[in-house]
Formats: C-alpha cells, structure tokens, sequence
C-alpha cells in the first residue's frame, strides 16, 4: 500500500525560533493518527505546512505524491482551529460554494447532517452561535470524501456533550480508506479512536508508532504516557 | 476555477455592497422628498431657515455619500481582499484549489464590477437628484452636453480613428480602475507579510509603490519630451504633426494609458499572486 503522506526532514524556523525540526513521517490510508503535543510543540506548523498555508524552511512534504499545492488541496479536507468562514454568507451559500470548489463534496451528506442539529441552511453564519458556526465548519469538512482529513484542535474549548457530537460526526463520516489527522491535548477523549499517534515535542518527533504498540511497549495508557512524556 | 473565485467574491461581497448601495438611496429619497415638500412650505416658514438648513443638509449627505461611494468602492474591495486573504478567512481561501493567481484575479474581476456598479449608482443618484432639484442647472448641463457631442459627431475631425479613440479610451479608464484595485491587493499582499502590523505596512507599501510608479512614469516622460525636444525641427515637426492628427494623438495616448494599465495590473497581480505563496501570516 502506498503511502498518503510522506514527510521528509521537514524544518521550519520563524526568525530566530524553530518550530520544527527535522520532521520525518509516514501516513498509510486508513489510519486516524492523533498529532499530540502541548500548546507550542509544533502542531499547527505542520498541519499549516500540509495544508500549503504556510512553506518549510528545509524538507519536503508530498501527499498523494504531490507536494503541497492545488493537487494536494483538492484531496486534503482541513478543519483549522479558528472560525474562518465569512459570516455575511449562508450556510446554504457556502454548502453551495464547498459543492463547487471541492469535487468530492457531498451536499446531500451536509443537509443531513445540519437537519440533526435543526440548523437552518437558509441562516447565516453570523445569527448563529459560535458552538453551532463551529458545528457548520465540521460538517462542511466532514462532508467531502478527502483522502486526508487534517482536523486542528476540533475538540478544544467545547463542552463535553458537543465533543462527543464532534467526535461522532468524525468518526461516522470519513471514508474507510481516508486517513484522519488529529491534533490535539485533550487524549483521553480521542484515545480509542486513534490507530497511530504521534508525539511532538518543541518540533520534533519524540514518539510514533500505532497506538496498540506504545499500549504494550510501555503498559500504559495513551493519556497516561502523553503526561509521562510532556510532564512539566 | 477563476469563474467560480469570481462568482463567490461577488455573492461573498454583495451584502456589504448593496448595504452601502441603500444607505445611498435611501439618502437620495430623503433629500429628494425634503427638497419636494420645501417647495410647496410658505415662504415666511421658509424664511426661518430651519427647513432651508434640513434641505440642505440631507443634500450635502446625499452627494457626499454619491462622492463617497464612487471614491472609496476600490479601497473597501481592499478591506474586503485584506480580510479574506489575511485574516482567519484566509483559512478557506487560501485552501481553495485555484493557484494564488487565480484567486488574486478573480477578486481582482469581482472588486473591477463593484466599482463599476458603484460608479453607476452614484453618479446615477447625483445627475437625478440634480434634475429634479435644479431642473436649469441639469437642462444647461445636457444641453452642452448634446452640443459638444453634436460638433464632435458632424464636424470633419470626426473620423472613424476618432471613434476607435474614444472606444480606446474608455478601456483606458476601465483599466485604470483594474490597475488600482490591483494596487491595493498588491499593497495588501505585501503588507500581510509583518504579522504584527499588517495594515501600516499595506499603507507604507502603497506609499512606496506609488512613488516608485510616479517616478517610472516621469522618467518615461521626461525621455520621451527630451528626444523630441533635444532636435528643434523634431520638435516642431511633432508640434504639427500633433496639430494635424488630434484623433490619432489622442489614440496613442490612450492607448499608451491602456498598455500601462494592463502592463501594471498584470505586474501587480504577479507581485501578490507570488508574495501570497512565498509567505503567509494568517491570524
């Protein structure tokens, strides 16, 4: 099988701060990794550098074989930390704007969901809550049959209840042959979803390997061996 | 691709626009409608001033909002542009897949019709509002309007290198505007780059780039009037050459203007297109 996402020696540095260094990974189809690490570790750098946000300093990156770019984009379905749409548009209009920009869109998929959460398509962003327009963007996500699902801290800052909601439209949405990468803090929640994880440290890898493996390796939970290794 | 950017640009900006489109009109009835019911109160009300002062100032508002709109259409698209491409916006559009050129001329395109619309909307309230308040003013105005049209139109100058001229000329404008909606993307793009003041460094790139545009501007001028001038009998030759031919002067100007124009736009689409891909700083 080949592999979705290759990361080689992957370097990046704002002025004088590395935020990554000499990052190197592999991601097979149909995996859900959790990206972990602590606030400042890395995270985001390199869910930027996937998603074409932002260049490495050194390193290349390919998904699907390509690097970064409008190929790339096409099969990468990112969900970043921020609400980033344009609250003067409809959730309509931007169910609309995903079907047109993104050929694996499901706009089918998208009204199902928003009708579960009785959120009305013809709104706009800006009359709803910020739980709900969080909402919208993970269904606008989850909505598109991508080859890599990149989701940034989609559980942080929210009750638990909405978690588990958050959780479920993950796990009940991705394509089987998709791979999901997940960052996050907060372990214990997503811990029996993830296949692999990967452990980041002031930018670089400490640990990756699947997550039965590190159980048995070092008969510990997850959770238990994140506070073991980033303990202050 | 650069059809989908273009049409999600507009619908993304339309609210705004046709927000600002109302405020203009409902400006243009007020004052309309206060300057109609002026008229008909007896002059020793009038004589007060009070209505006299209301009537004139919902005029002020309303041809000042008509000013306002046709002057500043350009530089909200470069809000608007800052916002989608600098700030958490940026997350979708710069995730889109359509290369950074493509995105950068399709809002490009979207900012060109709004400027446009808003040109027409202004212009439009300001010559009826004219016409209903200060029906001379407006006759006399069109009146000369029709005249110079008239002795352009059945006048021996009138060639048909005269009507490619004015044709010319008008894309000359329409590519003017293109250039400085451009000018602030460009300045936008570039200004984005310092992540701690992305809107000083926008307004100290548009002050750069505008002088170095001045400069180049002089510069081609001033050469082109030395190597005329530098030979008294070029220089007179040109003098009648110019006397003889205004139509043909006229299309060379202009289209000079509209090679410029499309020459400046097309670097500063280039210039954004590759700053947007060597270095983003979203929020």
């Amino acid at each position: 099988m080949e592999q979705l996402l290759v990361s080689n020696h992957i370097s990046k540095h704002y002025g004088a701060k590395l935020a990554l260094n000499d990052v190197s990974f592999q991601i097979m189809p149909g995996r859900i990794v959790g990206l972990l690490g602590p606030n400042g570790s890395g995270k985001t750098t390199l869910i930027k550098i996937i998603n074409s946000l932002i260049s490495p300093s050194s390193g290349e990156i390919y998904i699907n074989g390509n690097k970064p770019g409008v190929e790339s984009k096409k099969v990468v379905s990112y969900l970043p930390d921020k609400t980033y749409l344009n609250e003067w548009m409809t959730v309509e209009g931007l169910i609309k704007m995903y079907a047109d920009f993104y050929e694996n869109f499901n706009p089918e998929r998208a009204y199902d969901l928003l009708s579960r959460l009785n959120i009305d398509p013809k709104m706009s962003l800006k009359k709803l809550s910020k739980g709900n327009q969080e909402k919208v963007q993970l269904i606008l996500v989850m909505s598109r049959k991508a080859d890599l699902y990149v989701l940034d801290e989609p559980i942080a800052g929210v009750d638990p209840a909405a978690r588990d909601y958050i959780l479920e439209t993950i796990i009940s949405n991705y394509d089987r042959n998709a791979s999901i990468l997940i960052s996050t803090h907060l372990i214990s929640d997503i811990e029996n979803i993830l296949d692999d994880a990967l452990f980041l440290r002031e930018g670089q890898i400490v640990l990756y390997d699947s997550t039965d493996n590190l159980r048995t390796t070092h008969q510990k939970s997850i959770d238990a061996l994140f506070r073991e290794v980033f303990r202050c | 691709m650069l059809k989908k950017v273009f049409k999600y640009d507009i619908y993304g900006n339309m609210k705004l626009f046709s927000m600002l489109y109302l405020i203009v009109g409902v400006l243009f009835i007020i004052s309309l409608v206060l300057n109609q019911v002026n008229k008909l109160i007896p002059e020793d009300i009038q004589a007060i001033g009070l209505t006299n002062f209301v009537c004139g100032l919902s005029m002020f508002l309303m041809y000042f909002s008509c000013m306002l709109l046709v002057g500043a259409s350009s530089l909200l698209c470069a809000v608007l542009f800052y916002k989608s491409v600098a700030t958490n916006e940026g997350y979708l559009t710069h995730t889109l897949p359509v290369t950074k050129k493509t995105l950068v001329l399709g809002k490009s395109l979207a900012g060109l019709v709004y400027c446009f619309i808003s040109l027409i909307i202004g212009f439009a309230c300001a010559a009826i509002h004219t016409a209903v308040v200060f029906p001379d003013t407006f006759n006399s105005l069109l009146r000369n309007l029709k005249d110079s049209f008239y002795i352009a139109t059945h006048s021996d100058e009138f060639t048909p290198l005269l009507v490619i001229s004015v044709i010319i000329f008008i894309l000359a404008f329409v590519a003017q505007v293109f250039f400085n909606i451009n000018l602030y993307y460009c300045c936008v793009s570039f200004g984005q780059i310092n992540n701690s003041h992305k809107i000083i460094m926008s307004i100290v790139a548009y002050i750069v780039y505008t002088m170095v545009i001045q400069f180049l501007s002089g510069l081609i001028s001033f050469g082109f009037s030395l190597a005329i001038s530098i030979n008294p009998e070029r220089l007179q030759n040109f003098q009648a050459y110019m006397d003889a031919h205004p139509d043909l002067i006229m299309l060379i100007i202009s289209l000079v203007v509209l090679l410029f124009n499309i020459g400046f736009s097309a670097l500063a689409i280039h210039i954004s297109s590759k700053t947007l891909e060597k270095k983003l700083n979203l929020q």
